[in-house]
């Protein structure tokens, strides 16, 4: 069906929710999806807050589910139900639907398994529940899918485990099993999300919608997607082609099967595999290809809190030279140019204080004994350079670095020249962490590896 | 399912494209070879002989080049006759050879994406050198020459070619964006190979053709 942004918007934003099969039994999703609606995560997380608006729980075998009154059908509901969240056995779920239609319900999430997935009964099933949901207008998302979460609004409409906090990046994925491992990783390592979508089967509404509405959503600054399929390929890159100027795309594609089909003994059919195919459409509708999860993330994370660059100059600065070499080779591979420092830069390094045998080139080795005075001179330095586009900092960690303080200077540089990207590599755990903490949470990409800084940086650079 | 359109019907559907391939004339006897041949093409010539069920010619040694002159020429008729024994052809074509540099330019149509295009060095080793680039139709002239120039043969693009040896990107170009509008056009072809195409300093040309055409299960 055509992208219609306010049928997400039912969705995303609704004032009522009704849980169908809603159950007392703990183990059940009906039960899942109610206490998340409830407690805001069936998990306790600092910071979950139960939905605002009205939550019905309908099964006609309950009176009460967690303590709330039970009604036995969605036409016994009193008011009107913007979503519905159905978890009732496969069998049934047309007809809930089918309910759902005529009590004028505006979205409905199918979290039930057992559709196209399952082979061509399944297929017809799900043929009949897309018909159903079109013939009343409503937004359909699923089945066989995890439900949505959208942070802002304190909605988790979804049987997972723990709800994310509200950020920047909204994550559109093909398997809800994943999502649920994301948002566990995600709590622990303080990455957010502004929405959280599962679309399963994508009966329906399906990942490039999710994409395209996206394109207006003022809390989404960009966009993780994890896929293994889609019908239209054409409208995705189409799509992805307009929203990426804005929203940068991220893109993780699993079942990539490098090996061509054997055809009819032409050349390019055994040539051209599906996921070269992938990678030629993604580039040509700028989208970025991850090459895995953490990949995925710190790739949308960077783009969603720096701004993209096409000045490929890039400088190093290190205070250990291993690290600083190591950088430049990661960098060489991901076609990350390096800028030639001038005399002129030197001399001006020279002036303000550098080590006597300090590298004199780029990567700029600032010495293992370098205090944050020394880093400042050179973050100051060579980020107001005209001829470098960005930087990547790296620290090791020596008695007397002071990550904190490092971490500062380079915030600093951040704000006065907020066009240039800029990477960290702190490189440590314990002892580091106070300093890349500080550098995350003012929105500059932190690692602890000098590859991943350099394929971020890459991605900021439009490289990848 | 899908079958290969014949050397006949494929040379005028890339002609109707503006996809040049190289001064040829096909014929089915001996006579019109005689024919052929003592009008006015130039040396050196090449002599095909086309199957109907259009395979490798390389690997079934049914093309052979470098022919010099009219008793050549002749020579190799007889020879290709032979090696054809028990294979049905649809004719024989003698196509003036071109001296350039070869390439493969492909298509395959992709179940999620539809329309892809292909460009990759070196005609029949591309298999083993794996070094080409893909596009989702359509094209225009600038991504074509991307496409180009992103593979090793991006050497012999520069104003000073490889070695002294220069092919011509725009001419190049031109081709990739006229195949990739004849199979945008033209949804029922599954996959291609214009295999070789044959770069000079001045054009390009399609010198060989394997265009599969999807048939209804």
């Amino acid at each position: 069906m055509a992208f219609d942004k306010k049928i997400i918007d039912q969705l995303v934003a609704p004032a009522s929710v009704a849980v169908i099969g809603a159950s007392t039994d703990p183990a059940s999703v009906g039960q899942g999806v109610l206490k998340s609606l409830l407690f805001g995560s069936v998990f306790e997380v600092g910071g979950a807050k139960p939905f605002r608006g009205k939550i019905y729980p309908v099964n006609p075998h309950h009176k009460e589910v967690l303590g709330k009154k039970c009604y036995p059908s969605v036409h016994d509901i009193p008011g009107p139900v913007d979503l519905a969240v159905v978890c009732v056995p496969a069998a049934v779920v047309l007809q809930v639907v089918r309910e759902c239609g005529q009590k004028k319900v505006k979205a409905v999430v199918v979290t039930t398994a057992g559709f196209a997935e399952t082979g061509p009964q399944g297929r017809l099933l799900q043929e009949q529940l897309v018909q159903e949901a079109d013939k009343y207008g409503m937004a359909l998302l699923g089945p066989n899918c995890l439900g949505i979460i959208r942070p802002a609004e304190s909605l988790n409409a979804s049987f997972a485990l723990a709800a994310p906090k509200d950020g920047e990046v909204a994550f559109i994925s093909q398997s809800g099993a994943l999502s649920d491992s994301v948002i566990d990783w995600a709590i622990e390592n303080r990455f957010k999300f502004s929405l959280l979508v599962s679309v399963g089967n994508s009966a329906q509404l399906d990942t490039t919608d999710f994409i395209e509405w996206c394109e207006t959503d003022p809390h989404t600054k960009a966009i993780a997607v994890y896929l293994e399929g889609l019908k239209d390929g054409r409208r995705f890159m189409q799509v992805c082609r307009r929203v990426s100027r804005t929203k940068p795309i991220v893109l993780l594609k699993a079942g990539r099967g490098a090996a061509g089909t054997k055809s009819a003994g032409a050349h390019t059919g055994a040539l051209v595999g599906a996921y070269r195919v992938w990678k030629a459409a993604c580039r040509q509708s700028g989208v970025v290809l991850a090459n895995d999860f953490e990949e995925m993330f710190e790739f949308a994370g960077g783009l969603a809190s720096q701004k993209r660059s096409s000045h490929n100059s890039i400088a190093i600065i290190t205070n250990g030279g291993g690290a600083g070499v190591l950088c430049a080779d990661y960098c060489e591979e991901n076609g990350i140019k390096l800028a030639e420092l001038t005399e002129d830069t030197l001399k001006t390094l020279e002036s303000k204080g550098m080590h006597k045998a300090y590298s004199r080139r780029n990567p700029l080795d600032l010495v293992g004994d370098a205090l944050p005075e020394r880093y400042k001179t050179a973050v100051d330095t060579l980020i107001s350079t005209e001829y470098i586009g960005g930087l990547i900092v790296i620290q090791t960690l020596q008695t007397m670095t002071d990550t904190v303080e490092d971490a500062k200077i380079v915030i600093e540089a951040k704000k006065r020249f907020p066009d240039k990207p800029i990477a960290c590599v702190f490189m440590g755990g314990r002892f580091t962490r106070p300093g890349s903490k500080l550098l995350v949470e003012h929105g500059i990409a932190e690692f602890n590896d000098p590859r991943r800084a350099a394929r971020t940086m890459a991605a900021l650079l439009g490289l990848l | 399912m899908a079958e290969a359109l014949g050397y006949k019907q494929s040379l005028s559907l890339l002609e109707s494209y503006g996809i040049e391939t190289p001064v040829q004339v096909l014929v089915r006897t001996s006579e019109q070879f005689d024919y052929a041949i003592a009008d006015r093409m130039r040396y050196p010539l090449v002599v095909k002989a086309i199957p109907l069920d259009a395979g490798h010619k390389t690997e079934k040694q049914l093309v052979i080049t470098g022919l010099h002159s009219a008793k050549e020429a002749k020579q190799a008729f007889v020879t290709l006759t032979e090696r054809a024994q028990g294979v049905p052809l649809e004719c024989f074509a003698i196509q003036e050879q071109v001296k350039g540099i070869e390439f493969i330019v492909g298509s395959k149509k992709d179940d999620v994406f539809g329309q892809t295009i292909m460009f990759g060095m070196g005609g029949t080793y591309v298999e083993l050198t794996a070094d080409f680039s893909v596009r989702v139709c359509p094209l225009d002239a600038e991504h074509a020459k991307a496409m180009l120039l992103e593979t090793k043969a991006a050497a012999f693009f520069t104003s000073k070619g490889f070695r002294g040896i220069r092919a011509n990107l725009d001419a190049t170009a031109n081709l990739l964006v006229n195949a990739s509008r004849m199979i945008e056009e033209n949804p029922q072809i599954c996959e291609m190979d214009l295999n070789p195409v044959i770069a000079t300093a001045d054009s390009c040309y399609a010198v060989d053709a394997r265009i599969l055409i999807e048939t209804h299960k």
